[in-house]
């Protein structure tokens, strides 16, 4: 159980990193919706894989819609990253992007999810393989519109120990889009990645 | 050396490669195929003239062509998401519901310093066809399934509203309306049971038939309302007084009926006939009014003094009348009145 969870020194170096790979991605999410936006900084923690679902309820509070995206890669750093936004966030987000007057429907919102989550991941995950010095690549994402209440009946993600949450609260004009951001690690991985953070400490 | 050119000609992946203004520097001969376009590797094309790409495809392809020239990264563009970016016939030789080919599109960064960037272009149409098969049969089956909830929903409802209507029939065919007790009919069902487990096991139980005395009179001056709400208030006061073993019944008017079942002695019965008489004797106050009723007991003992129903009831009528001859607000058995 010692070596499960990040110890504050390592969470401080993850966040710094993060925090790096988010400066980059708000400025393109800036150039994306031609505004001002700013990634806060982030939170990060982890937790064990069988705790994952209710980690989602928990962040989702009372929201029963949310769109969860789901992307593997693949290499010497190898895992598999997911975004849960609740459907208010989402649709904010999308109208931003898309500044439509009318009617924004599902498959607009995906796809703009989809191009902020892409920007989000391939920062962070980039920036994960540059400390690690390992090479990945990039499966083709997916995203659904889930259901907090039928949550027992999503099939699970397999292969994995351990799950690194990163909290993405993003700030435009004057909306806030809050997602997070999981990274499923199996505990080999999840090792090698701590053994190359006290590194850097 | 391998043939690189020949591989990246025959593998069914569309490459090309472009800069931020969609100059081509090169496509693969599967774009050629698909696009009906022969390029020249040496004459100058742009996207544009190839596919026309509406404005705001325009503007998503250059925001995924900034994103992986900035993050050296590759940018997914997903057939799932958005359907296809360039507008070519799908290679289906079957009816498709797609007009198009469904495409997912990687832009992969190929030379930062010239802003280049190569696309591939995966032919998804096949997936995206079974895919919107797969939705369709899950959204059949999911209306499939709602309708046979929905209609459960009613059988359940419908079995729930049987069983209220068949409670009522029958509290309407055993019980007494106004004061819920027994009738007699569920009394004589009570008796019939209570006869055959009296005689295997050779136990006793005793009938008690009680009436109200001068009950007409409160009916004659205080009206029929009053005389019900006393009735009410007599049956609680039986209930009260009684066993839930034992059995109160209201036969009519202001005769009520009551089974003592597994009696040891004569004594237990009397000491429970007194204790009604007793609670009955005292005064009630009904509608503002306050009254003082009595009433009489016979009590009959079965197998003693009878061992059918009509029996037992009959020698319980005769001792009541005893007790009325003996001056009401009394009880008495049916061998004292013989006596």
């Amino acid at each position: 159980m010692k070596n499960t969870y990040f110890n504050p020194t390592q969470e401080d170096i993850l966040r710094e990193l993060v925090n790096m790979s988010f400066g980059l991605s708000a400025s393109l999410i800036g150039d994306m919706l031609d505004s001002h936006a700013k990634l806060h900084i982030p939170e990060i923690s982890n937790i064990k894989i069988e705790d994952f679902d209710d980690k989602i309820v928990e962040f989702l509070g009372d929201n029963e819609e949310f769109y969860l995206t789901k992307q593997r890669f693949l290499g010497s750093f190898n895992g598999e990253v997911l975004f849960v936004f609740d459907s208010t966030s989402a649709n904010v987000f999308c109208n931003l992007l898309l500044q439509q007057e009318g009617e924004i429907d599902d498959a607009d919102i995906k796809s703009s999810i989809m191009e902020l989550t892409n920007i989000i991941t391939s920062a962070c995950i980039g920036k994960f393989c540059e400390i690690i010095h390992g090479e990945t690549i990039f499966k083709v994402p997916s995203i659904e519109k889930r259901f907090l209440s039928q949550i027992n009946s999503y099939p699970k993600s397999e292969g994995y120990d351990n799950v690194i949450i990163i909290k993405t609260a993003l700030d435009i004009e004057q909306e806030n889009i809050l997602g997070h951001m999981f990274i499923l690690l199996d505990n080999a991985m999840f090792k090698h990645l701590k053994e190359v953070i006290d590194t850097l400490s | 050396m391998i043939n690189c050119e020949k591989i990246i000609d025959s593998i069914n992946v569309g490459i090309m490669t472009i800069d931020t203004d969609f100059n081509i520097f090169y496509m693969n001969k599967w774009f050629s195929v698909h696009s009906e376009i022969v390029h020249q590797q040496n004459e100058p094309l742009n996207l544009l003239d190839i596919f026309a790409l509406n404005k705001e495809q325009i503007k998503t392809l250059k925001r995924h062509i900034k994103a992986a020239l900035t993050l050296k990264s590759p940018s997914l563009y997903t057939a799932d998401s958005n359907h296809y970016l360039f507008a070519m016939k799908h290679a289906l030789t079957i009816k498709s519901i797609f007009e198009f080919m469904q495409q997912d599109v990687t832009i992969v960064p190929y030379d930062i310093a010239k802003r280049q960037v190569t696309l591939l272009v995966y032919d998804q149409t096949t997936l995206m066809e079974e895919k919107a098969k797969c939705h369709k049969e899950s959204a059949s089956l999911a209306e499939a399934v709602k309708v046979a909830n929905e209609t459960i929903k009613k059988l359940e409802n419908a079995q729930r509203t049987l069983v209220k209507q068949k409670d009522i029939i029958y509290k309407q065919a055993h019980y007494d309306q106004l004061t819920s007790l027994a009738n007699r009919s569920l009394l004589h069902e009570r008796f019939q049971l209570l006869i055959q487990r009296a005689t295997e096991n050779d136990k006793k139980f005793g009938v008690f038939f009680l009436d109200l005395d001068r009950f007409k009179e409160v009916n004659d001056t205080l009206g029929h309302d009053i005389g019900d709400e006393l009735l009410i208030h007599v049956a609680k006061l039986l209930l009260h007084a009684t066993r839930k073993t034992d059995t109160v019944a209201r036969i009519g008017g202001d005769e009520f009926i009551i089974l003592m079942d597994d009696i040891e002695s004569d004594k237990i019965l009397a000491s429970i006939a007194q204790k009604i008489i007793s609670s009955i004797q005292n005064p009630v106050k009904i509608k503002n009014i306050d009254l003082q009723i009595t009433a009489s007991i016979g009590i009959s003992i079965f197998p003693n003094d009878g061992i059918s129903f009509n029996e037992l009831l009959k020698n319980a009528d005769l001792a009541l009348y005893s007790a009325k001859t003996k001056g009401k607000n009394t009880f008495c058995f049916l061998r004292n009145k013989e006596k």
